[in-house]
């Protein structure tokens, strides 16, 4: 009886899970049509190559491993109504300086020298944490609007850093020193993959146990569906949003340092990408209900989804950007439970037909 | 024109969109929707009100679709978040996504990295008061405008008196504060959020029209840069009054008036000054909410 | 003929029958009161007579006539007003835009409406309204400034602006202090003799008795009898609500006596809101070992503050608490717990319980830290359930599934997983806040039954609730709560009116000098 009663409740949420992305690729369909593309074309040009494929399935891994990170910041601090929205800073600040370390540390050791970078990427990604955290904690300062604001100020603070004190001399755009070799993560065979997709992989096996096994996790959950009876029993909300953040902004730094070390190997201007990869991972972590097992489905999708977007851009006259659109749209669309997911369908007919006799 | 009255005179230029985004965001949140999309509509204004001026030539065009775009959006975000019951904050932050990608979709397929009217000139906008144009300083705060920019500071004391002086105004904060004696007195509690919501957008529309149209008869995408997150801090700041709001939006804008006065003469570093108005919003909404919370003896975040 | 009349009306919720065929009838210019235990459907029936909830089947009449109310305004227009238990006012606004909410008065210019609110006309109306029906009010103040008392006559006003003629209040004086009671009493007559027609709420007979011309008593969503107030008593209204000769005192007996070892203390604890106003004054407490102290006072009088502060979710600005023999001034929850304080909160699905987590969850709640289900920071999943069925079954806790949510539960059974909970940690004090509102009469046996339990094995009890039978019946020694501090010290023995006027601030002379 009970186990049924379970397998009724899966329904809506895959329901409310799939909807929204149909949606959005319904309204992009239409977009795509309207300059005149066809937009079944299109979506198999976008989709087919990244994720049909061997070659571009392992290149979507690759480009999946930043936005695993990212969907589990946003998701561990979601969890507990906090909304850290300082992801992409934290990411941006994150690659800087361990694109810095990366290329001013002459360190003989490969291994070593990795570990630095990226223990530095996550220091700054803490650090930028840090300041929301601390004044949510003490002064309940709004985390939302500084976190969204100081994104702006980060931005121009590394825009000034890189096409001024950190410019690579003699190089016909902004960007930073190339990072040595030492610093590099090698592709594994001929894809790009590279060992960096693994150690995300494994933070987020990490961070499935921590929200699933742990007191922390047990904390998180507790704090986002009731703040006041957490702290009633003890568990010093104040010092869990700074944990928590702190823990997020290790995870965003953690992507920007792999990303750099990985796939960018110095800081341009466009370093995350048309979306950002901070904003990915909003999309991940919303798409994949905060779970890891979801964010993992979610990011290999969406990952899929950009990767394709650079084939549409060499094979069709639309504009990458149609991928902006939908990660929108399906966020948009997220936003939305279309089904109540505490009834399944029978009991929901039930409860239809009850409420029909009553007012016959 | 002096250092003060470039000063003074940017203050009122730059605090001019945020202060309407403040003015449209106030109800939303009296009404108790965080509406976080300001900084998108204001976008889609700024966008939409360039794009059909430059496709057809006719600036009132422009006005009209860029009002037009943003009240939809309003009547999306209102569907979505007040009839569907969705996160505000997740629809909030999908609108502030859609707005950029679309414009930039656009540009992209235009070809082109900005939206500009050769036709049109700046200075077609602005309005001289004859007299007070030629008092030093007053001149600088007064004279020498665009329309709308005028209209924002009129509206500061409409706000005033829609808010606390019609039933619309009691409404929303009946709606917002107690939504249980709303629903008694048989008021349609979600009627006066999409109102407010919608009223919300309205404004944005205006600060995108007065953004990118009448101060530069240009578009460049995200060349909003996070005016609508600070007028959400200013109206946190103000709590939802219009006039001490309105009051933290042109500290913000005179904030920014004075980083781009002095970046200036600052030579390269110029790019730094930039992050003045962002630091001086963080340190405002800190103070503000220290003062706050200074007495609070009770713990936790509920 | 009867002013409103109910015939067979019923209301159900999915299965579960709230209200089944209910037949009263109110004379004009009478005052009845509908009296019945929680839960009984009191809440149900007068929801469907202001229009807030529809029938599921059964008419209302009106003067002989059938209506159908489809909102509360609806039922405003025929003539019926409501005074919620809950107020719904809006702080912000004042007195006077509390009263003409929705009827707002707009200024005319050149015969034309304005858009614009005529204040001057509004408060002006308001002003008449309070002289002729005399109340005493200031229609100027912020609601948000004013106390309960005064809510609720804003409340009442409300209605009178709006010239209904049957005005139902819902259990109106469970806020109020004794003098706010009789106020209310002699407005509520004096409105009657001016031709209202008035329903009243409750579960307090001795108000029943003073107040009313007819009863009505309810149980179990049904009619159980129709009297005439003057040929009633009290006595006989308690057997038709319970349906049983009803023992209201659990037998308290083998109460150790107390006057041997301090086992809690509080020591001249002051504290402010946020707008630095001193809400508890100079707060002084002992109890002993094997004690139970009980806190007696009206709702609003600095209980829930002083709560907060003894359960570390709010610090003090001056005082000391001692817990055998340890500092905890300011102590985190946690902290607290840690060194033997258990805690029943006040609001249980506030401070209590998470409505949305599962029943082991809860069962783990403040005391996740321990060695037995958490070790270095892991949880043991299958201990943690092991554990909660071990509370279902010792406790008698009703669940469907002992997996499921707490939201499943009744009041009753989700209080007995607090208290279970608290209990099974081996506290050496419990700090019980309203223990048992809203909770069925069984359960209020059990759970009187297991902190008496816990008193007798020479533990202590701080019990602190607005149910002054419980407090009489539970307490060994009893405090009286009034305005933010204890106005003085009683024993149980001490006849019900002498803590009546405690409660009511008035300070006894013999006892303060």
């Amino acid at each position: 009886m009970k186990k049924s009663e379970k397998k009724f409740n899966i329904f809506p949420k895959i329901v409310n899970t799939l909807l929204p992305v149909l949606l959005a690729f319904l309204i992009g369909a239409i977009i795509i049509a309207a300059i005149g593309e066809n937009p079944l074309t299109v979506y198999r040009i976008m989709l087919g190559k990244s994720l049909f494929t061997a070659k571009g399935l392992s290149n979507t891994l690759h480009y999946a491993s930043p936005l695993l990170l990212t969907g589990l910041a946003i998701a561990i601090t979601f969890k507990a109504n906090i909304f850290n929205m300082g992801v992409e800073g934290q990411l941006l600040l994150g690659g800087f300086f361990s694109g810095l370390v990366g290329a001013s540390l002459q360190i003989g050791s490969p291994v070593l020298h990795k570990i630095i970078c990226m223990a530095v990427g996550m220091l700054f990604g803490v650090l930028f944490a840090l300041v929301p955290a601390l004044l949510k904690a003490f002064y309940h300062v709004d985390e939302m609007v500084v976190t969204l604001t100081l994104n702006y100020a980060m931005i121009k603070i590394l825009e000034y850093l890189s096409s001024g004190p950190f410019r690579e001399d003699g190089s016909g755009y902004v960007c930073t020193p190339t990072i040595k070799e030492t610093a590099m993560f090698s592709r594994l065979g001929n894809s790009k993959l590279t060992l960096f997709f693994f150690i995300a992989l494994g933070v987020l096996i990490l961070m499935a146990f921590v929200m699933r096994k742990t007191k922390l996790g047990y904390e998180v959950t507790a704090i986002g569906k009731n703040p006041e009876f957490s702290e009633a029993t003890g568990m010093r909300v104040r010092r869990k949003i700074i944990v928590l953040m702190c823990i997020s902004g290790a995870l965003a730094g953690l992507a920007g340092s792999g990303q750099m070390m990985s796939e960018a190997f110095k800081y341009t201007l466009t370093f995350s990408g048309t979306t950002g990869l901070g904003w990915d991972g909003m999309l991940i972590a919303l798409l994949g209900r905060h779970t890891p097992g979801g964010i993992l489905l979610a990011a290999v999708f969406y990952s899929g989804l950009k990767t394709g977007a650079d084939n549409i851009n060499m094979y069709t006259s639309v504009p990458k950007e149609i991928v902006g659109v939908l990660q929108g749209l399906i966020i948009l669309f997220l936003a939305v439970r279309f089904f109540n997911e505490k009834y399944g369908f029978t009991e929901r007919y039930k409860m239809w037909r009850e409420s029909r006799r009553v007012t016959e | 024109m002096n250092f003060l009255g470039n000063i003074l005179y940017d203050s009122v230029y730059h605090a001019t969109p945020i202060l309407l985004c403040v003015l449209g965001g106030i109800f939303a949140y009296k009404a108790n929707v965080l509406n976080i999309a300001l900084e998108g509509m204001m976008l889609a204004g700024a966008f939409v009100s360039m794009l059909v001026s430059y496709l057809t030539g006719n600036i009132a065009l422009g006005y009209l679709a860029a009002i037009a775009v943003c009240l939809l959006i309003g009547l999306i975000f209102s569907f979505m978040t007040v009839t569907y019951k969705g996160n505000v904050i997740v629809v909030g932050l999908a609108i502030n996504m859609v707005v950029p990608a679309i414009a930039g979709f656009v540009l992209q397929y235009m070809e082109s990295a900005n939206i500009r009217l050769t036709w049109k000139d700046v200075s077609d906008f602005k309005i001289h008061i004859p007299v007070i144009d030629k008092i030093p300083i007053l001149g600088d705060i007064l004279s020498g405008h665009t329309p709308i920019t005028y209209l924002s500071f009129i509206g500061i004391f409409f706000i005033w008196l829609l808010m606390y002086r019609t039933k619309f105004g009691i409404y929303v904060r009946v709606v917002g504060e107690n939504e249980d004696a709303a629903r008694n007195l048989g008021l349609n509690t979600n009627k006066y959020r999409y109102l407010a919501i919608l009223l919300g957008a309205f404004c944005c529309s205006l600060a995108g029209i007065n953004l990118a149209l009448e101060r530069m008869v240009l578009f460049t995408n995200n060349m909003t840069a996070g005016r609508g997150f600070i007028a959400i801090a200013a109206i946190y700041c103000g709590q939802g009054d219009p006039v001490s709001s309105a009051l933290y939006a042109i500290v913000f804008g005179a904030a920014r008036a004075l980083a781009v006065n002095m970046g200036l003469y600052a030579g390269p570093a110029a790019a730094l000054f930039d992050v003045i108005p962002y630091v001086v919003m963080g340190i405002v909404l800190t103070i503000v909410s220290m003062l706050k919370y200074r007495n609070q003896k009770v713990r936790g975040f509920h | 003929m009867s002013i409103i009349q109910t015939v067979d009306l019923t209301k159900k919720f999915d299965a579960f029958v709230a209200n089944d065929k209910i037949n009263i009838s109110v004379e004009p210019q009478e005052i009845k009161c509908i009296v019945g235990e929680n839960g009984a459907g009191k809440s149900t029936l007068m929801n469907m007579l202001y229009g807030a909830l529809r029938p599921s089947s059964g008419k209302i009449l009106i003067e002989g006539k059938e209506v159908v109310f489809k909102s509360p305004t609806d039922a405003i227009r025929h003539g019926i007003g409501m005074v919620h238990q809950h107020f719904k006012l809006v702080p912000s606004l004042t007195v006077y835009e509390n009263i003409l909410l929705g009827s707002e008065i707009n200024k005319t210019w050149k015969g034309r409406k304005s858009p614009f609110i005529d204040r001057d006309a509004e408060i002006q109306r308001v002003r008449d309204l309070i002289e002729q029906y005399h109340f005493q009010i200031d229609p100027l103040e912020k609601v948000e400034n004013i106390s309960v008392g005064l809510c609720q006559q804003v409340e009442i006003l409300k209605m009178l602006y709006r010239n209904v003629r049957i005005l139902i209040l819902d259990e109106p004086t469970a806020v109020l202090t004794p003098q706010e009671v009789d106020r209310l009493m002699d407005n509520l007559k004096e409105l009657r003799n001016n031709g209202k027609t008035i329903i009243v709420i409750t579960h307090k007979l001795r108000e029943v008795m003073e107040l009313s011309d007819s009863v009505t008593v309810i149980k179990q969503g049904k009619v159980i009898g129709n009297v005439a107030t003057c040929e009633t008593s009290e006595q006989e209204l308690a057997q038709m609500m319970v349906g049983r000769d009803v023992v209201l005192t659990v037998s308290n007996e083998n109460g150790t006596p107390c006057g041997c070892e301090v086992a809690y203390s509080v020591k001249d604890v002051c504290t402010v809101n946020g707008e630095q106003k001193e809400i508890l004054h100079d707060i002084s407490l002992e109890v002993h070992k094997g004690e139970i102290l009980g806190i007696a006072g009206v709702e609003g009088n600095g209980q829930s503050e002083l709560i907060k502060v003894l359960t570390g979710l709010m610090t003090v600005t001056k005082g000391k608490v001692t817990l055998c023999g340890s500092d905890v001034t300011n102590a985190w929850p946690d902290e607290l717990r840690k060194k033997g304080l258990g805690i029943i909160p006040e609001d249980r699905y506030a401070q209590g319980l998470c409505r949305d987590m599962t029943i082991p969850e809860n069962c783990i709640a403040g005391y996740f830290g321990n060695h037995e289900v958490c070790k270095s920071g892991v949880l043991h999943g299958r201990t943690i359930r092991r554990l909660a069925d071990s509370y279902i079954e010792k406790y008698d806790i009703r669940v469907a599934d002992p997996e499921g949510e707490i939201s499943q539960l009744s009041g009753g059974n989700a209080q007995k997983v607090i208290i279970a909970r608290e209990l099974e940690n081996h506290p050496k004090v419990m700090i019980a806040c309203q223990p048992t509102r809203g909770v069925d009469i069984g359960s209020i046996e059990f759970i009187h039954k297991q902190l008496l339990k816990f008193r007798n094995e020479g533990y202590s009890v701080l019990l602190i609730s607005s149910e002054l039978t419980e407090i009489m019946s539970l307490s060994d020694r009893i405090a009286v709560m009034y305005k933010g501090a204890i106005i003085g010290e009683a024993d149980p023995s001490v006849p019900v009116e002498e803590i009546g006027l405690l409660m009511a601030g008035a300070k006894v002379k013999e006892r303060t000098a």
